[in-house]
């Protein structure tokens, strides 16, 4: 491990020895659940120790607010979708509908959708979705959305880029 | 399938934005259902022409190919299922897109009608809808229950008078509950209403037109235009009607909502016919050669697997399924049946 690597993880430890305890408490109120609150606190920390860059230490409780918040953010969208995927799963005919298993593994595809296409507006995130995933050809994602070829267009690439280059949009 | 989906990291050096950008561009060119052989060649020569263009298709490759490549293979019913599931919009944007719709609805007001007809965006906005292969049964709060067939869409509207649900695409079949208020139950069209005298009825909005089938009590049809006369439809009969002509009725074929247990029954029926209704389930284009338009089907199909009919009907009546694939990714474009010696010619 580099030596700025170390400093991090040191940096990190200073913060659970002082904080975790608080932050728990923090999300468990946000969540009403202290289970739950335990498992996010977690991720919080985990995710702090993937960054690159160093750890704020002046403000610490105000730095881990934030970090958590996005934490939160990412499991409320994540049991959002879990209902609506369920949801949708129940109109899919009987004999259709994937083996549990099978199920888990399509809802990681979908968070990764979800997750590549976050920000797009919706409009442009269901155009690319009825051309790459329903496989609609232009013509008919036009039809099915009321738009004409050259917008649909617009909007496939606006996605594709968006979707494969999030590192090299413009501006 | 693959037991578990890695994670998808962006490596290597950034693409040059204006490369990324040229990459897009050929992938949605190159996903057209006609690509010129031309169109290929500029393709391959701009691939060739610098390494940065070449790592920025294999971006798209692996990106494609780790998060769409091991869906393409699943039904058509469970691919929409995600797709819908995907464009849940997040929290705070939900609310604000329930206020837009509100608008748009307020705004547009009683002339929806007249520029509704077949729009993809009216479809989208409706309460309920279903997609190509879909079929639901949604129950209303006074406990009447609908049955929303293949790409339908409706709006449902009580109030203090009346139960009032608008057909905007496709097919249902209703089977009305007692109200306790004893309000009145009717489906609106762009063609007119149909009201329920106690009753179980299809209604199937065709380009036109709407047909009207009933199977249980009556129902009374009012089309649009003031000139039109209403006419009341009894148990076992079915007529059509447009803005402002209603058909005589006809005698109903019991067989008409077996799409509600989920198959089609031919009885006799010609092969372009049946493909013409079986287009309606599936997500590709379907059809069949005009040299065998008129062959006869019969038979009760499934609609839960079309590639299975398909497999069946090209069985019985010695045809070749032609499938025509995207140039680039796995999408079926269409799929005809036609004579064995004319396949592929």
């Amino acid at each position: 491990m580099s030596a700025t690597g170390l400093a991090l993880n040191q940096q990190v430890e200073t913060l659970y020895c002082h904080h975790h305890g608080w932050l728990w408490r923090w999300l468990g109120k946000k969540l009403g659940d202290t289970h739950q609150a335990a498992d996010l606190a977690h991720d919080t920390f985990v995710r702090l120790l993937a960054r690159e860059d160093a750890v704020a230490l002046q403000e610490p409780r105000a730095f881990l607010t934030t970090v958590a918040q996005r934490v939160l953010a990412n499991h409320w969208r994540r049991q959002q979708l879990e209902r609506a995927y369920l949801e949708a799963l129940a109109s899919v005919p009987q004999t259709l509908v994937p083996s549990e298993e099978e199920r888990a593994i399509l809802f990681e595809s979908l968070l990764e959708i979800d997750r590549l296409l976050n920000g797009l507006p919706l409009p442009v995130k269901r155009s690319f979705l009825l051309s790459q995933l329903d496989g609609l050809s232009h013509a008919q994602v036009a039809q099915e959305m009321g738009l004409s070829i050259t917008t649909v267009k617009r909007y496939l690439v606006k996605a594709a880029r968006h979707c494969y280059f999030a590192d090299a949009l413009p501006g | 399938m693959p037991s578990s989906l890695p994670p998808i990291s962006l490596q290597g050096e950034p693409v040059p934005p204006d490369v990324a950008q040229r990459a897009v561009e050929w992938l949605i060119d190159l996903q057209a259902e006609q690509v010129p052989s031309t169109l290929q060649d500029n393709w391959r020569r701009w691939r060739a022409a610098h390494p940065d263009h070449e790592r920025a298709w294999q971006r798209i490759e692996t990106v494609h190919g780790q998060v769409f490549g091991q869906l393409h293979h699943l039904p058509s019913p469970v691919k929409s299922a995600i797709s819908r599931a995907s464009l849940t919009p997040p929290r705070s944007q939900a609310r604000r897109n329930t206020i837009t719709t509100l608008a748009v609805l307020l705004f547009a007001g009683g002339t929806t009608w007249l520029t509704q007809e077949g729009d993809g965006w009216s479809v989208w906005v409706a309460d309920m809808h279903t997609a190509a292969g879909e079929r639901r049964t949604v129950m209303l709060a006074d406990g009447t229950t609908l049955v929303l067939n293949t790409g339908s869409a409706v709006n449902v509207d009580f109030s203090a008078s009346e139960r009032r649900v608008r057909l905007v695409a496709g097919e249902m079949l209703i089977t009305t509950a007692k109200d306790i208020l004893a309000r009145p139950f009717l489906v609106e069209t762009a063609q007119g209403e149909a009201r329920a005298l106690g009753t179980r009825y299809v209604v199937r909005l065709q380009d036109k037109a709407t047909d009207v089938v009933v199977f249980e009590g009556a129902v009374r049809i009012t089309p649009r235009r003031a000139s039109g006369q209403p006419q009341t439809l009894q148990a076992g009969q079915r007529a059509s009607f447009t803005w402002d002509v209603i058909t005589k009725p006809q005698t109903a074929d019991p067989d008409s909502s077996a799409w509600t247990d989920g198959f089609i029954i031919a009885k006799g029926m010609r092969l372009a016919d049946f493909m013409a209704e079986l287009n309606r389930y599936s997500p590709h284009t379907l059809s069949c050669d005009p040299a065998v338009a008129d062959l006869r089907v019969s038979g009760s199909y499934p609609l839960a697997d079309i590639n299975k009919v398909l497999d069946t009907l090209s069985a019985m009546l010695s045809l070749e399924i032609e499938t025509v694939t995207r140039f680039w990714g796995w999408q079926t474009v269409r799929v005809r049946l036609a004579p064995r010696h004319m396949a592929r010619s």
